[in-house]
């Protein structure tokens, strides 16, 4: 202690040290209140975690630790289809969506006519707005026996309709596709939007034909986009499960539909397994996906 | 008018059919609540609005409705607050941890909404919280679900809002709370519409989730409808659907005038958030 500091009022020195450290600690208490619902998540996750350590035994959850449960997963040859048919649909609704969703953004960044543009947009987009449960629905009506396609299908002679497009999962590709596409049409369009005109015209200056010019210059430089509309679909893809159970009629059978019927069975452990086998697909696909897209781009740059 | 990229035309065609295909399913149920027959059968038997008087009166779909808006404007209001908060921090002051914490926002994005349904139904029940079932249970998840999209949107409005302003209200004596309510709140107009109308809609549509923290007397609109179309698909619940659509068509329509003006655009796609906050 040396005198200069003891010579200091002590209460004027306690308030002016209070209100600094009120002024450092301002914006984290700012933070608290939507830290809550962001800490009761990570405490609801940590639960289930520990849930997926116990066993079903006898029609209740058993209170001892055990791996059972996962080892019960693990090695049966069921679950692991189930895991192909989840794993399969995301990759294949994921290419759909692309190869359909990239032209769409591509000629939606090229519309000059304002009208046209908003209109467009609303097609897009708006089906954003309407329930799941009823798009979904609408896809009953288009794709059943009896449903629109059909009837369409049968009059076009040499034709063998009906055909079974509903209750299997060709109908659930469908209608994730539908479902999903605009959320690769977004970040693509995002990436489109920013490129300075300038690039493309600079290419063709130098006698690339536009072919070229897209596929040299437009397609690299958009390929973030691409890589972020495929996380997108894939992790949604993955956990729809609703619109499986409603066009799967039962036969397209996705993690989260055993999940939802193990939890009317009471039996938590396994599907808490299923829901860590679930997030781990999707943390395992969009590291994959996210370094798939740096490499690309570093190649072509 | 500066040229950009070229066209291949047949890309035009590609998307004309793309319209169509998007259009398509929710032309069908609009056509469909006209459907004279109980089985939805194709090309209809007659035209019938009886599906509409049958929506009228059942109850549930009224419970449903009734719930779904009281679940949608509550985690929308405590999402708004919530969110403005923490975007308010996040770009106005020197936070340590701040990827820390961002990743905190944004981990339930990455989480499938199984799971997070899941987990917040074992957590209600285990934890003896009287949430399960209740209205409040669901307003809780579902701010959760839309917190970092608020976040991420307040973010990027704040953080191209000059802090001139708010720095002359404190040099004139402002406090920080008045400045923020006086100074700050009125330059955001743009961005707390979006994320209003973001947060309530997708609460309003949730199912993936919600289902597993529902009883029956607090079912959601989707939830209900759900159950409804896994037992019967009479018309009826196209005729419920026609009315949804109704509405929000009516609703993007009174937002064209805006969606014509382009302020929006910015708000749109992609991943402005994490660019802005580093930019700030």
């Amino acid at each position: 202690m040396t005198s200069t500091a003891s010579a200091d009022p002590a209460p004027a020195r306690l308030q002016e040290g209070a209100r600094h450290w009120g002024r450092k600690l301002f914006p984290y208490g700012v933070l608290v209140p939507s830290a809550i619902p962001v800490a009761l998540f990570g405490a609801a996750m940590v639960l289930l975690l520990l849930k997926s350590f116990h066993e079903f035994v006898g029609a209740q959850i058993a209170s001892p630790y055990t791996l059972a449960t996962w080892r019960h997963f693990l090695t049966s040859g069921f679950y692991w289809s189930v895991v192909r048919t989840t794993v399969e649909l995301g990759a294949i609704v994921t290419v759909l969506t692309l190869v359909l969703g990239y032209p769409t953004a591509y000629v939606l960044s090229q519309i000059r006519n304002r009208f046209v543009l908003v209109a467009s947009y609303v097609i897009l987009f708006s089906p954003l707005l309407v329930s799941v449960v009823v798009r979904s629905y609408g896809w009953m009506l288009l794709l059943g026996q009896h449903g629109v396609l059909n009837a369409v299908l049968g009059r076009i002679p040499g034709l063998h309709a009906p055909y079974t497009l509903l209750f299997n999962q060709t109908g659930v590709t469908i209608a994730l596709v539908h479902i999903l596409l605009p959320f690769a049409i977004f970040p693509i369009l995002s990436v489109l939007r920013q490129l300075p005109p300038g690039v493309s015209e600079a290419a063709e200056d130098l006698g690339a034909k536009p072919w070229q010019t897209w596929r040299k210059v437009v397609l690299p430089l958009s390929l973030p986009g691409v890589v972020t509309g495929a996380q997108i679909v894939f992790t949604l893809t993955i956990s729809a499960w609703v619109t499986a159970a409603l066009l799967g009629g039962g036969r397209v059978q996705l993690l989260g539909n055993l999940i939802y019927s193990n939890i009317s069975e009471l039996n938590w452990p396994l599907g808490a397994v299923e829901a860590f086998v679930l997030l781990a697909i999707a943390l395992l696909a969009l590291g994959l996906l996210g370094r798939l897209g740096r490499a690309v781009h570093v190649k072509e740059s | 008018m500066r040229r950009r990229f070229r066209v291949f035309p047949p890309l035009y065609l590609l998307f004309g059919l793309v319209l169509v295909f998007m259009a398509a399913p929710l032309v069908i149920v609009v056509v469909n609540s006209f459907n004279k027959s109980p089985y939805s059968r194709w090309p209809p038997e007659g035209f019938s609005t009886e599906w509409f008087g049958t929506v009228f009166h059942h109850h549930p779909f009224y419970t449903g409705l009734y719930n779904s808006l009281k679940v949608g404007a509550g985690a929308t209001v405590i999402a708004l607050v919530l969110g403005s908060m923490a975007a308010y921090a996040l770009t106005r002051y020197r936070i340590r941890g701040r990827r820390v914490i961002e990743t905190g926002y944004f981990a339930p994005l990455t989480v499938p909404r199984v799971a997070i349904g899941f987990a917040l139904f074992a957590l209600y029940i285990t934890w003896h919280t009287n949430l399960y079932g209740t209205i409040r249970g669901l307003i809780i998840a579902h701010v959760l679900l839309v917190l970092p999209f608020v976040v991420a949107i307040f973010v990027s409005t704040m953080g191209s809002i000059d802090p001139v302003y708010e720095e002359a209200a404190r040099d004139l004596g402002a406090g920080r709370v008045r400045t923020f309510v006086k100074v700050t709140l009125p330059q955001m107009q743009t961005g707390l519409v979006v994320a209003a109308l973001f947060a309530f809609i997708t609460s309003f549509d949730e199912l993936e989730m919600s289902i597993f923290l529902v009883r029956p007397q607090t079912d959601t609109l989707p939830v209900t409808m759900f159950l409804y179309l896994e037992q019967e698909q009479t018309p009826a619940l196209a005729a419920l659907s026609t009315l949804l659509i109704a509405i929000t068509l009516g609703l993007v329509l009174l937002a064209l005038p805006l969606m014509l003006r382009g302020a929006w655009q910015r708000y749109l796609p992609g991943r402005a958030p994490a660019a802005t906050v580093e930019a700030t």
